[in-house]
């Protein structure tokens, strides 16, 4: 077990971790960096919000491990001309 | 109320709604035992001996995954009583029932509960109107933990603590809600920060104050609400009134 730390920054605010969580490995925390940018950005969407959602790790020794980011992109189509059917002729 | 509160085991909104002949019955074997945060009542699988109606103590009935995970599937405070629904037949617990908020409850041997039952309709129909809305509330609860995002589970979850607690601060670490909401504690952290830039919620080191209930209400999803309607049509004046505090 290890203890991590995550930062994060959403576009609106950063929440620095002083409390830090316990992890099994260091691909745990990876899963649970992934897990919780998935749960904050679900929330913000529910808002109409798409910022990006950074997750900075760092160990035990205040070092950063890794980073992970979640970002959202939307791109709306515009319906296709509306002509007359090829075949309606 | 002439007893002091935790001197009186009609406290609890169930027993209150008894009719004075039903509740002399059940009154001989009552013990009010006080439960202390973190006390587990029973773990998954144990053999339930008590049911217990809670005054201001809170009980969550979490479910426990194999890798030690666990989340929230019910919650038991004065408007509810817990282990006697938990198995009819096999009266194994349906997971593990730990108190979250100290408190008084009273308590009954299972054996007496099932005596005084058989001989008084009133405490039947009462137990049956109290497992219709038991189960109705976790379907919804169910249906929640599927669909809505964190933040809304988490206001959901903040106003069904303040129904049941007596004041506004509830003694929550983002460890804990994050246990009992199944998600990851640093999703917890962004949520309470939000709902504290809103100015709906107070956090501190003693855990969340409530500001704005209304505010948390409508950040709420409809599942509150929802679960609120269920406890009031079917048990009429047990469920804990909106606090207006």
């Amino acid at each position: 077990m290890a203890r991590y730390y995550l930062d994060i920054h959403d576009g609106e605010q950063s929440v620095h971790d002083d409390e830090g969580s316990e992890f099994d490995s260091l691909d745990a925390a990876v899963q649970g960096a992934v897990i919780s940018a998935g749960e904050i950005g679900r929330s913000l969407l529910a808002k109409g919000d798409t910022s990006d959602i950074v997750i900075e790790v760092r160990d035990e020794h205040n070092q950063r491990v890794f980073t992970v980011t979640a970002s959202m992109k939307i791109e709306r189509h515009d319906p296709p001309p509306q002509g007359p059917h090829p075949w309606s002729a | 109320m002439t007893h002091a509160p935790k001197a009186d085991h009609r406290t609890n909104r169930l027993l209150a709604a008894l009719e004075p002949d039903d509740f002399a019955l059940l009154e001989p074997h009552l013990d009010i035992v006080d439960l202390k945060r973190g006390q587990v009542l029973y773990e998954m699988g144990d053999i339930v001996h008590h049911a217990y109606f809670p005054h201001d103590a809170i009980i969550s009935l979490v479910n426990v995954m194999e890798d030690g995970s666990t989340v929230e599937v019910c919650v038991f405070g004065r408007e509810g009583v817990l282990g006697l629904l938990s198995a009819l037949v096999t009266r194994e617990a349906f997971g593990r029932y730990i108190v979250q908020f100290s408190g008084a409850a009273s308590r009954i041997a299972y054996e007496r509960l099932n005596d005084v039952r058989d001989a008084s309709p009133n405490l039947r129909q009462l137990i049956m109107r109290y497992g219709e809305a038991l189960l109705a509330h976790t379907f919804q609860n169910v249906t929640c933990n599927a669909i809505h995002p964190v933040e809304a589970r988490c206001c959901r979850w903040i106003l069904a603590m303040h129904d049941r607690a007596e004041g506004n601060t509830l003694p929550l670490t983002h460890e804990f809600l994050s246990e009992m909401l199944g998600v990851q504690r640093s999703s917890v952290s962004v949520v309470t920060r939000t709902l504290q830039m809103a100015g709906l919620i107070q956090q501190s080191r003693g855990g969340i104050t409530v500001i704005d209930r209304s505010g948390l209400e409508e950040t709420a999803c409809e599942c509150y609400s929802r679960i609120r309607r269920i406890y009031q049509r079917l048990l009429p004046g047990t469920y804990p009134p909106a606090p207006s505090r």
